[in-house]
């Protein structure tokens, strides 16, 4: 049998080859305790969340220039 | 160069990179995610659930793994060992059925001498080349719900009722934080309620389980 982190490893990088980012940031955090010391699962991790933060960044700023557009439509 | 200019070419540049690093182990993932799968073959089979059907398509799927090239030395000691604990797990379960006796076969010719032989397909394997995979959203969409239907047929598998089935979706879903199964749970609640199930308790358990997946899926 797989163990655990084994098994969510796996899951993660399937779900980054399906794009999937954020689950594949939640199998990796999974995973942690048996591949802490592991380079390459490392570089999968960090490139992951490094990307989600991206995103989330891009979709706050995205959020804003919205905002600011209702604004200068409410102002007339 | 704006700030969102800037970040939506590190957010393609990370994408890029990280497409490239899976498609260089796409051949590692394709027999990682054949061990998962045979894995949740196996726990499914240790709850008492007659898994000989999948393990029969897990078979009719990986006709195609090579005697030598795809798998490690590893890999075959843990599908064995895999193999060999579905076996017991189905002579209890099935008894002495057809089914399970054929799926048994299989099982003890591939513990003898490896993966059983299927449409003879040599492959010589030549550089290791990058292929980008273009996923769109309907490709994605199918290939979940393909992946839905395998974890509905070993949630379903043994189960007289489709609530059984549920429950055991529900608690997968929490005990293995697993999303899919939480989207399956949602889904087969969402299709007893409109045949008018009275399925208020497991609405509950979905929004329970439902707080431990925090953060919003993107794709």
């Amino acid at each position: 049998m797989l163990n655990p982190a084994e098994k969510a490893y796996c899951e993660a990088l399937l779900a980054l080859r399906r794009k999937e980012y954020q689950r594949a940031a939640e199998q990796f955090d999974r995973a942690v305790p048996f591949f802490r010391k592991d380079q390459e699962f490392n570089l999968f991790r960090e490139t992951t969340r490094l990307l989600l933060t991206v995103k989330e960044e891009l979709a706050r700023l995205e959020k804003q220039n919205e905002l600011q557009i209702e604004e200068v439509f409410t102002d007339g | 160069m704006s700030r969102v200019e800037t970040l939506k070419r590190l957010e393609t540049m990370i994408e890029d990179f990280l497409d490239q690093a899976t498609a260089l182990k796409d051949e590692r993932l394709t027999v990682l995610g054949g061990m998962n799968r045979l894995d949740d073959l196996a726990r499914a089979s240790t709850d008492g659930v007659d898994v000989s059907d999948q393990v029969a398509e897990w078979f009719a799927d990986r006709r195609v793994w090579p005697d030598g090239g795809l798998l490690r030395e590893s890999d075959r000691t843990r599908i064995s060992d895999m193999l060999d604990r579905i076996g017991q797990e189905i002579t209890k379960t099935t008894g002495d059925s057809p089914a399970g006796r054929k799926v048994n076969d299989i099982i003890t010719q591939w513990l003898k001498s490896g993966p059983v032989p299927g449409d003879a397909l040599t492959l010589r394997r030549g550089p290791e080349e990058v292929v980008r995979q273009e996923v769109d959203s309907i490709k994605k969409f199918r290939l979940m719900l393909a992946r839905l239907t395998e974890k509905f047929d070993d949630h379903a598998s043994g189960k007289d009722h489709l609530l059984s089935a549920l429950d055991r979706s529900l608690k997968q879903a929490v005990e293995n934080h697993d999303r899919e199964a939480l989207l399956l749970s949602a889904y087969i609640i969402y299709y007893l309620r409109l045949g008018k199930y009275m399925v208020e308790p497991y609405v509950k358990r979905l929004k329970e389980a439902e707080k431990l997946f925090s953060g919003k899926e993107k794709s």
